[in-house]
């Protein structure tokens, strides 16, 4: 009997081993690439598309930047595998120069913190990681540790006719203001164009997403700019949608000249990204004694109808010279945090006009922004090219979603999509963008590039 | 002999991965597991206390132990992904141990410990899903003492009173991230319960058995579990520094089971179970803990399990006075609606085959060896209803399983 269970038990034992190696399999197509040819894929656009994050360019940004992870997809279904990017040296960031008191220099990215705001209450707030380096030096010393031609042609602060423009990237073109910086890095001559340089790598699929800078620009600076005249520029003013749409038709043109297929990106809604979202245009909460004081102060300036209540209350804006309150759609920039918090602006004193987007300055932005989608999509559907309606997602991260147990929204720094910039991708907001890009991609050319695993990418770090 | 099986039992994790509907798991004799898991109209022995106490009665004095292993695969795919992950479940070791003992020639006593539910699932803290999900176990110990009485030569009865013990352990990611990492939640609690289990067995004929058996619900409380979280140092305000305790409630649900015995020949045994699961007792997955656990003092998860019916049949062939052969099938369905899928119990209609073997030793010794395959339905949910991981799961299951029986 002893011997009957040992053998039996064997028996069992060497049948379970044998099952073990017996898994399960799921039914699924295998991976295509459809009609689409993705052996050489070239990405263009602006900072979303170079991986610019965090306020800045860095390496771990760009090596999750959206076209990286969609060349790592169509790596899938024959997709080449070199996709190459002008890659920043490890440890080094560099953010859009800004005019300081002692002349041009560079944001550093941020990252979160904990330390005394303003006002000395003490909490989590993003911060420039270190010290802000000279302009144009940082970028001098700053040259890509990858060698060209570059599969991805993002460049952080480019608008749709940057692309086209001879001398982009010339180091000449700096002082002007006709060349940028961050192209400068990587442009293969002085006198290229970012087209030039997409085009000469003969591209067999590409990706356009080009056109948020040219309305955010006027969005960033708080709708402070007037329409453009003959006479007087106005660089700020949105592209005005005929030439946008010629722009983004020159540049598809050149790219599917030689049969290319590809996808474009329309432009979301900019209002709806944390930069405008953070601060309400009610977020001034006052006590009863300071509402009466307030609205007496206002009263003595002769503004007797500028008043204040306990509890909530809108803040005050200098539009056109006059103060006023604001109304709820309206939008305070991020920038103006300090200010509301600790300067008593909004409130003791008026919010400048480049702070707030008025209606009006917002019914500008929309109308730009749905004409050059027009244009986007009519494009797109002429040249037999995916349409990839990022208009459409951001209204659903601006509505919030869960993913795979995640919640994802437009909330700053907790909404896992934005980065501390408040306007840029975090890693995982770029995975969800390649992801957008795929489903469109998938849906145009009968494909079935595999979707990547967004949770393996980073959201904001908390210390 | 006696030894080595204990020292098994001993060794064992006391849990299966959940291998019938939801997170039962049906393996409670090994030579009813052969026939298909049929048993509720039949006299099965020692394991009646759990097939049906009506039946016990007609039972012979003994005492059966028996284990099965179950070797579990479930394959994970992401929706429009080319990537399978598998689970990687620990090997499963539900047991039965039964003691019946007639007092009167009418009335008999029994003891069975056996584990009717469980579930262990193991999916790591990489997967797309480890915010859901890392690692979940649950045991449930049945231990159930039994009388039966035999009212007429055709009539039995029998009643028997369950105490469950167990305990459930949770590990989920968390999806705040520093510098060192995600942030790791651990539930871990002890649980218990009640219940009980009745049976009436008729025989009207010689060649015709029939049973009706009805294993109540049995709600396991922790009462004081205890909750940990890991998380950054700058978000740790929002999660209790020490830990804290957990309240929570799993419903194991009632069956109902009408079951028929026939034997058209004496060496040859059929039999049909219907059984009817009352998972519609699984409504939620609540957690309510001692302390705010990021802003809430509870989390809460839908689940509306729907009642379910599972078929089964089986039979047994004496081939000699010392061996029998056994085989049977069975049609589980899922009580998991769709939209309610979750990694936990990535559930769906599952097929069961059964084959098995008795051998008699003796007139007093015999062993029962039984093999079942189980293969559930492919099935793709979009989990949008439990705050589950949405894909496709593909689950099977090789269970071996023996046992070993002494009568006197």
């Amino acid at each position: 009997m002893k011997n009957f269970i040992y053998k039996s038990g064997m028996l069992a034992l060497f049948a379970g081993t044998l099952l073990t190696s017996c898994d399960p399999e799921i039914d699924a197509p295998n991976p295509t690439a459809g009609e689409a040819n993705f052996s050489k894929y070239v990405a263009l656009g602006n900072s979303l598309t170079a991986g610019f994050a965090d306020g800045a360019l860095y390496l771990e940004g760009q090596q999750s930047s959206y076209p990286s992870i969609l060349a790592q997809q169509f790596a899938e279904v024959g997709g080449g595998t070199d996709f190459r990017q002008p890659l920043m040296p490890a440890g080094v960031s560099l953010g859009s120069p800004v005019i300081a008191a002692t002349g041009a220099e560079v944001p550093q990215k941020r990252i979160l913190k904990v330390q005394a705001d303003c006002a000395g209450v003490v909490g989590l707030a993003p911060v420039e990681a270190g010290a802000r380096a000279a302009y144009p030096a940082a970028f001098i010393g700053a040259a890509p540790t990858q060698q060209g031609p570059y599969n991805n042609m993002g460049v952080p602060g480019a608008k749709s006719f940057h692309l086209l423009a001879p001398g982009y990237g010339s180091p000449a073109g700096l002082a002007n203001g006709t060349a940028n910086p961050f192209f400068v890095r990587f442009a293969t001559s002085p006198a290229t164009s970012v087209i030039a340089d997409a085009v000469a790598q003969n591209p067999t699929f590409f990706t356009l997403w080009i056109g948020n800078n040219d309305v955010l620009g006027y969005a960033l600076a708080g709708g402070n700019a007037d329409a453009p005249t003959a006479e007087k520029p106005s660089p700020n003013y949105p592209t005005a949608p005929a030439a946008f749409g010629q722009y983004i038709g020159a540049l598809v043109q050149q790219l599917t000249a030689k049969g290319a297929k590809g996808a474009l990106g329309n432009i979301p809604d900019v209002a709806k990204i944390p930069y405008f979202t953070t601060i309400p245009y009610n977020a001034l909460v006052l006590t009863a004694e300071q509402a009466t004081q307030l609205t007496a102060g206002y009263k003595a300036q002769g503004l007797g109808h500028i008043t204040f209540t306990a509890g909530a209350n809108a803040f005050v804006v200098l539009e056109d010279g006059m103060p006023r309150k604001m109304v709820a759609g309206e939008l305070v920039l991020l920038p103006a945090s300090d200010l509301v918090k600790c300067q008593g602006k909004g409130s003791m004193s008026p919010l400048g006009d480049e702070y707030v987007l008025s209606a009006a300055e917002l019914a500008i932005i929309k109308q730009h922004t749905d004409a050059y989608n027009a244009a986007i999509k009519k494009i797109a559907d002429d040249n037999g090219l995916a349409h990839a309606d990022f208009n459409a997602y951001l209204n659903k991260v601006s509505g919030g979603f869960t993913l795979n147990g995640v919640t994802y929204s437009s909330t700053f720094v907790s909404g896992n999509v934005f980065s501390l910039d408040g306007i840029h991708f975090t890693q995982r907001g770029a995975a969800l963008a390649a992801n957008e890009f795929i489903g469109a991609i998938n849906a145009k050319y009968n494909a079935r590039v595999p979707k990547v695993d967004e949770t393996q990418y980073s959201t904001v770090v908390f210390p | 002999m006696k030894s080595k099986i204990l020292a098994l039992l001993g060794s064992t994790l006391l849990t299966g991965t959940a291998m019938a509907g939801g997170y039962q798991v049906n393996l409670a004799s090994q030579r009813q597991i052969g026939m298909g898991h049929t048993g509720t109209g039949l006299v099965t022995g020692t394991s009646s206390i759990f097939f049906n106490p009506g039946a016990m009665a007609q039972a012979r004095n003994g005492v059966t132990i028996g284990a099965s292993a179950i070797i579990s695969k479930i394959a994970y795919q992401a929706p429009e992904s080319n990537n399978t992950i598998m689970a990687d479940n620990p090997t499963g070791t539900p047991f039965q141990v039964y003691g019946v003992y007639g007092i009167t020639d009418k009335l008999k006593a029994g003891l069975g410990v056996y584990t009717p539910f469980g579930s262990t699932v193991n999916w790591g803290n990489e997967w797309n899903g480890r915010f859901g999900l890392n690692e979940l176990s649950l045991k449930a110990i049945f231990v159930q003492p039994t009388l039966s009485y035999q009212v007429t030569e055709k009539l039995g009865i029998g009643a028997g009173f369950v105490y469950s013990t167990g305990g459930v352990n949770l590990k989920r990611s968390i999806p705040l991230e520093g510098s060192e990492g995600e942030g790791r939640a651990e539930l871990d609690g002890d649980a218990s319960g009640f219940g009980y289990n009745l049976g009436i067995f008729f025989k009207p004929t010689e060649k015709l058995s029939l049973g009706l058996n009805y294993r109540s619900q049995v709600d396991m409380e922790v009462e004081e579990g205890t909750a940990e979280f890991d998380v950054p140092a700058s978000v740790q305000s929002r999660f209790p520094a020490n830990g804290t305790s957990f309240k929570a409630k799993l419903p194991l649900p009632s069956t109902l089971t009408l079951g028929i015995g026939f034997n058209p020949t004496e060496k040859l045994t059929l039999a049909v179970d219907i059984s009817r699961v009352g998972w519609s007792a699984y409504e939620k997955l609540r957690f309510d803990y001692g302390a705010d656990v990021n802003g809430s003092n509870f989390t809460e998860n839908a689940r509306n399990y729907e009642d379910v019916y599972i078929y089964r049949i089986g039979a047994e062939y004496n081939v000699t006075e010392s061996l029998a052969l056994r085989a049977g099938t069975y049609l589980d369905e899922t009580p998991v609606q769709d939209g309610y899928l979750t990694p936990e119990t990535p559930d769906s209609d599952s097929r069961g085959l059964s084959f098995g073997l008795g051998y008699s030793i003796n007139e007093n010794i015999s062993i029962d060896a039984s093999f079942l395959y189980i293969n559930k339905k492919e099935r793709t949910d979009a989990s949008n209803l439990s705050g589950g991981i949405g894909g496709t799961y593909k689950s099977i299951a090789y269970i071996p399983g023996v046992a070993l029986n002494y009568n006197f």
